[in-house]
């Protein structure tokens, strides 16, 4: 298990805690491009939540590292958020699971900005 | 007469007679740690547009610490290692850490800050689960008695040359030393030594629990380094990941 994980971390440096190996497939990762509708900045891991145009709109929950971890990086839920409505770019490892969530690996915002999270 | 008055402002000076008690060292202060959640720390980089990069931390050329690291994991009597091994194989339905719960002591690791006075110490943390704390007197008193036992338990402390010395009792069994299974008795005893050592503090836990451990158990030395991030509370501890966990009996890693 250890090894396995060792693994996983090397893929996602700012990943932890326990669920990031039983949860999402970090071989793989998707693109989503939606929406903001809100960011829920709680441990063990905060979630942005993206409404992504197309066919039908989808909502999306994207996970990503301890509020310790990313405080240390600089990120603050603020700057996480970006504007109101602000329409973002997602690529994460998508769930085991099939359903619409992910563990961010980079977040583009609407001005170009981004976070990297892992390569 | 000007001699034995120059002895004098000397002495006044340097204040030192053979009566004075020896100087306690100064805990206090803000500490960062390397690991959390069993990682490395992570840095991040701005870049001139406001993006950010998470990028690995400067290395830092630390003298190896002075005492002899532990191991990662207790060694139980061989009556119990069953009783681990199921623990450890359906840890993610069983681990109460991952559901909010305080972490417990050792698990909780070094504090976050530490608040000292003459009669008291007092540790902070800014725990994922939660904002703990510990007040832990250095004054000679005992442990209390006919009190409930809690997650983080009853602590009492000494100051030994340079290092303080933690004990602490009376901690409920709810909790586990490490992850993997690692349970403990409402006997559990915790020491922990934090070692002033320049600008750093060595900080090393040792849990005895004799009923269920062949011997006591040593955790790895943790440097903790003065840090001038003030602790900002942490946000509330809302556990949403275990009902997605496809393979929810592996994949649980979350040392401390």
């Amino acid at each position: 298990m250890r090894v396995l994980l060792a693994i996983a971390l090397l893929a996602v440096p700012l990943s932890a805690h326990h669920s990031i190996v039983g949860q999402f497939d970090v071989s793989k990762k998707v693109t989503v491009r939606g929406t903001i509708i809100r960011v829920d900045w709680i441990n063990p891991h905060p979630y942005v939540v993206v409404e992504s145009a197309g066919k039908g709109t989808t909502r999306w929950a994207f996970s990503t590292a301890p509020i310790a971890m990313l405080r240390k990086v600089g990120l603050t839920k603020e700057r996480l958020a970006g504007n109101p409505g602000e329409v973002v770019t997602v690529i994460a490892h998508p769930a085991l699971n099939g359903r619409p969530m992910g563990w961010i690996t980079k977040m583009t915002y609407s001005d170009g900005r981004y976070f990297l999270f892992s390569e | 007469m000007m001699r034995a008055l120059l002895l004098i402002v000397t002495a006044l000076l340097v204040g030192c007679g053979p009566s004075d008690p020896p100087a306690v060292p100064n805990f206090a202060g803000t500490w960062g740690h390397q690991r959390v959640f069993g990682i490395d720390e992570v840095c991040g980089k701005t870049l001139p547009d406001g993006s950010l990069r998470a990028v690995d931390c400067p290395e830092r050329n630390d003298a190896a610490p002075a005492v002899a690291s532990g191991t990662d994991f207790p060694t139980y009597k061989p009556e119990f290692i069953a009783k681990v091994d199921e623990l450890r194989t359906r840890q993610v339905s069983m681990d109460t850490v991952l559901r909010c719960y305080p972490p417990g002591v050792p698990r909780i690791g070094p504090p976050a800050k530490i608040v000292q006075n003459a009669g008291e110490v007092i540790f902070l943390y800014d725990d994922a689960n939660g904002s703990f704390y510990r007040v832990i007197p250095i004054d000679g008193r005992t442990h209390r008695t006919g009190i409930s036992s809690s997650y983080l338990g009853d602590a009492i402390g000494r100051i030994e040359g340079d290092t303080l010395v933690v004990e602490t009792v009376n901690l409920t069994d709810e909790t586990w030393l490490t992850d993997n299974g690692a349970f403990h008795t409402k006997g559990l005893r915790v020491v922990e030594r934090l070692r002033r050592v320049g600008d750093t503090i060595e900080y090393q836990a040792t849990a005895h629990d004799p009923t269920i451990l062949a011997e006591p158990w040593t955790l790895p030395v943790r440097v903790l380094r003065r840090s001038d991030r003030e602790l900002e509370e942490p946000p509330r501890c809302e556990e949403r990941d275990l009902a997605h966990m496809v393979d929810a009996t592996q994949y649980h890693d979350n040392p401390r």
